[in-house]
């Protein structure tokens, strides 16, 4: 008897295979990387890498080991971030967390065996049960799960593609700081120089019996100061130098090495073509493809719960009993009543965030336009605020002290006015590298809004991209 | 430093030929009307007052009427003055009066060999050119403004009707641009008086708008002169680098002239054995008086600006102070050839464009500061810490590079070293027999032993000199 009811569960369950069989997804650990490869490869034009390695830091490739013996540029020190930064490793984990929760999403859920016995008081036969039955409308939900799955792994794809952007900008940032850093301390170095030598000057004019005691004294707090500044400066050195290190993912020996080829920051470049700077930001958007990812799943997800919600399961199953000697097969379907809970509330939900989702997606479009508009105009700023200081005011002040050096020659002006006249024409360098480092960092910006990623409004993180909130605060979905 | 605005003693004379020829034609044709007016006034002295109805007449000179004699001839009525540096105006006569014309205007001065500056004068010169004429003549003077502002000029000491006494506002309108006034009267006096603009006074002077008046005795007391010459002492305040005189300075003054030049520019006075040497010194400085010493000689002092001081108050002296609005007449017989020296003892007065914001560096020991300077500002020296006389000598050499148009403490060369002294000095040339009257002789050559010389072992030894 038992034998005639193993056919049946067998089709329910062979079926059921066979439909799950053609949707479900394999576990792939590296799914979606070549996807996220591309789209950075497009965008930025260097190679990332993903390699499951060991916990600890892998040793630096030998590549990587040449580029850092030749002295950093901005390129290199990006490549190295993209090959080496264990943060992005860390980030392409998400790319198996989600592709797993695609293929959860696309397994049905499994038949449910069941199993009774019965043990008469009074004597007799030992009564058994036995039953088979599986969720049967999983047949029909999962293909809707799985759609919703996908949209997730697909803006998730899209998102870690935009992170890995951001890392690509923290890196040209926090070059540009290292360089204007570097350059500063040289600058500080030379103030210090000359604040020395106006101190020594004072000091030698005081043992002659020049000057006053008090004149010495300003000189020596000038001194003094320049000196803190140069301390001042090698701190802010170390930092970027570490902050370079993170991010390119250095330690040990290599993190001590390298030295940057320049410490100049390079001039300005010619102006972008402002005209169509919205529009392929907008077209270049990572996070609004993102965005629309999130629609289409809440979408789905609406779908989904307006069909679940009036029958959020059928159970379909088969059973045997025996009675006595003799096996009673029959088949079992279990169909909630939906009298209450018709899955309006789940449905509401989900259509509000739909709603949401798709107000979130209008609201990115107007911020990417203001800031598209605002990065033009801060980098066209600051281009013209540094041409202004290499064009005019730089040349000024080598007037200045020029014909500060002929006054002096001339006895009109003493030796500390002439050094006074050097030290202001550092400071006004010291201006100059302040406004290029401003116009890089607009240009860093401005480069990674269109690549596809708005740049974060703070220019310079303290902390690695991926332990901050998300800027846009995007919806988590079930 | 013979350029547009110098002339050499030899043009000056050629021009003062020129205009006694003028002159004395003139005399010539008025000759009898000239006569005519002597005999009926009589040949009285002017400068002594004549109307006795005052009655503290002898200090309260009347200045009108007074008789005006026919004009007076240079070389016979009077030694023509020479002002070095410049000239005397030309002038003509019609009708009996000796007519001049100024004309006030902006002129390109230099000041010596590297500094010129816009300034203000008259007749392309700064100073103007001297005005000479001889006491009882009558004057009328034609005053041109060609500057961009108002203008009036005031005959500095002159005794005259007060309608042209020349002051703006006061006793005339002024004088506006484009404009030409004339002012005429006749001299009753005689001595070094001035001329200059009495109208925005602080900058017209200080740019330079002033001139020597020279009044010659019609019948001097006193024998006269075989060398005449006139200075006028001013200051100035001229930003190294800068081309113009800053009005506006009231006490840091960096350039001291004569007659307008400052040293190595002054020309020299020269002088031949034996003459008899008047030197006139007018100050219209804006605020420094000016102790004039004069080198190799006592002199006396003859006039002041009020007039000639009797022989026997007369007194010896070296130096003579020409305070502002002052001027002083000395005089002397050349009696001991050489090159001596004519300054005022006002060491600042004696520096050009000396930078009184420098700080005090005498004695400092620099050690290695200057290689450290270096490193930051390639050109620098550390200087002064032994004083300022090699400085003027490394500008001058190039040696040091400073602004154009500056000759911040520049001296000039000597016969034996650099001479670090500028401004407020000039030379007086004694010798023997001049080749070129009032042409600069060079420098003088001294008889053998009357130099002062490194003293040798052998006079150490003898005289007992341990050093």
């Amino acid at each position: 008897m038992l034998l005639s009811l193993f056919p049946f569960l067998f089709f329910i369950v062979l079926a059921a295979a066979g439909l799950n069989g053609c949707t479900a997804i394999a576990v792939d650990p590296h799914a979606g990387f070549p996807q996220v490869s591309q789209l950075v490869n497009e965008r930025v034009g260097q190679e990332i890498a993903w390699v499951p390695g060991p916990e600890e830091a892998a040793p630096v490739p030998t590549t990587i080991s040449a580029r850092l013996k030749k002295g950093l540029n901005e390129t290199d020190s990006v490549q190295i971030a993209l090959l080496q930064n264990r943060n992005l490793q860390a980030l392409y984990t998400r790319l198996s967390i989600a592709q797993a929760d695609l293929v959860q999403a696309s397994l049905l859920h499994n038949p449910v065996v069941d199993l009774s016995s019965g043990f008469p008081v009074a004597g007799g036969v030992v009564d058994l049960g036995f039953g088979m039955a599986m969720d049967f409308i999983d047949l029909l939900y999962t293909p809707l799960r799985k759609r919703v799955a996908t949209a997730q792994f697909e803006e998730t794809k899209l998102r870690i593609a935009a992170e890995v952007l951001e890392v690509v900008w923290q890196t040209q940032t926090a070059f540009y700081r290292h360089q204007a850093n570097e350059q500063m301390l040289e600058l500080r170095h030379q103030v210090a120089a000359t604040t020395a030598a106006s101190s020594e000057l004072v000091r030698v004019m005081r043992e002659a019996g020049n000057v006053r005691e008090l004149d010495l004294a300003s000189e020596l707090a000038l001194a003094g100061e320049a000196k803190l500044d140069v301390r001042l400066a090698e701190i802010a050195v170390r930092e970027s130098r570490e902050r370079l290190n993170i991010l390119m993912g250095l330690w040990g020996e290599d993190a001590q090495r390298w030295t940057v080829a320049s410490v100049h920051l390079p001039e300005p470049r010619e102006p972008l073509d402002a005209e169509r700077f919205e529009s392929r930001a907008i077209e270049r958007s990572l996070d609004l493809a993102a965005a629309e990812q999130l629609i289409v799943a809440a979408a789905e997800n609406v779908g989904l719960d307006r069909i679940s919600g009036l029958f959020p399961e059928v159970i379909v199953g088969g059973k045997g009993e025996r009675d006595g000697s003799e096996w009673e097969p029959g088949p079992t379907f279990t169909l909630p009543i939906p009298l209450f809970d018709h899955g309006q509330a789940r449905v509401a939900r989900a259509q509000a965030e739909l709603r949401q989702a798709r107000e979130l997606r209008s609201a990115l479009v107007v911020h990417i336009h203001a800031v598209a508009r605002s990065t033009r105009d801060r980098l066209s700023g600051h281009r013209d605020r540094a041409f202004h200081y290499r064009d005019t005011l730089l040349p000024v002040r080598e007037r200045i002290l020029h014909e500060t050096q002929l006054q002096y020659n001339a006895m009109q002006v003493g030796p500390l006015e002439l050094l006074r006249a050097k030290e202001q024409q550092i400071e006004a360098g010291v201006r100059y590298i302040e406004a290029l480092q401003d116009y890089w960092f607009a240009h860093a910006d401005l480069a990674l809004l269109l690549a596809g990623h708005l740049p974060p409004t703070e220019p310079t993180p303290t902390g690695p991209a991926l332990e901050q909130a998300p800027r846009f605060p995007f919806p988590t979905l079930r | 430093m013979k350029k547009t605005n110098d002339t050499t003693p030899i043009d000056r004379r050629t021009f003062l030929a020129g205009a006694a020829a003028l002159g004395s034609s003139a005399v010539l044709l008025r000759s009898a009307q000239a006569a005519d007016q002597v005999h009926r006034h009589g040949l009285e002295r002017p400068h002594e007052p004549t109307t006795t109805t005052l009655k503290n007449a002898p200090l309260l000179e009347r200045i009108d009427p007074k008789p005006t004699l026919p004009p007076g001839e240079p070389g016979k009525d009077y030694t023509p003055v020479i002002t070095p540096n410049s000239i005397s105006l030309p002038w003509k006569i019609v009708n009996g009066v000796k007519v001049y014309h100024l004309i006030a205007q902006e002129v390109e001065h230099e000041f010596a060999p590297g500094l010129k500056a816009s300034c203000w004068g008259y007749n392309g010169r700064v100073h103007g050119p001297t005005i000479e004429a001889v006491e009882g003549d009558r004057v009328r003077i034609y005053v041109t403004n060609k500057l961009p502002s108002g203008t009036s000029v005031h005959w500095h000491g002159l005794l005259l009707p007060n309608g042209m006494d020349g002051v703006a506002g006061l006793t005339q309108r002024v004088i506006q641009p484009g404009e030409t006034f004339r002012y005429e009267f006749t001299l009753r006096q005689h001595g070094t008086y001035m001329y200059h603009s009495h109208h925005d006074e602080m900058t017209q002077m200080a740019l330079g708008a002033i001139g020597l008046f020279i009044v010659h005795p019609r019948r001097p007391r006193e024998e006269r002169p075989d060398r005449d010459f006139a200075f006028m002492l001013s200051e100035w305040r001229i930003d190294v680098g800068t081309s113009r005189p800053n009005p506006n300075e009231m006490t840091n003054f960096n350039i001291f002239t004569f007659n307008a030049k400052a040293f190595p520019g002054t020309e020299p006075m020269a002088a031949q054995l034996g003459d008899r040497v008047r030197i006139r010194i007018a100050n219209v400085a804006a605020m420094s008086h000016h102790p004039i010493h004069l080198h190799g000689y006592r002199f006396r002092v003859t006039e002041t600006d009020g007039g000639q001081i009797p022989q026997s108050a007369q007194q010896m002296e070296t130096s003579v102070l020409v305070a502002i609005g002052q001027s002083r007449t000395i005089e002397f017989v050349a009696e001991e050839p050489g090159d001596w020296a004519m300054h005022c003892h006002m060491t600042h007065h004696v520096m050009n464009q000396m930078g009184d914001q420098f700080p005090n560096m005498i004695g400092v020991q620099s050690g290695d500061l200057d290689a450290r300077v270096q490193s930051l500002l390639p050109g620098y020296m550390t200087m002064g810490s032994e004083g300022m006389a090699e400085h003027g000598l490394h500008i001058e050499s190039g040696h040091t590079q400073a602004p154009p148009n500056s000759i911040p403490m520049r001296g000039g060369p000597g016969p034996f070293d650099y001479i670090t002294m500028g401004g407020l000095l000039t030379l007086l040339k004694v010798r023997e027999h001049l080749a070129h009257e009032n042409l600069d002789p060079g420098w003088y050559r001294h008889p053998k032993g009357t130099v002062a010389s490194r003293a040798s072992r052998e006079d150490l030894r003898r005289d007992g000199i341990h050093v």
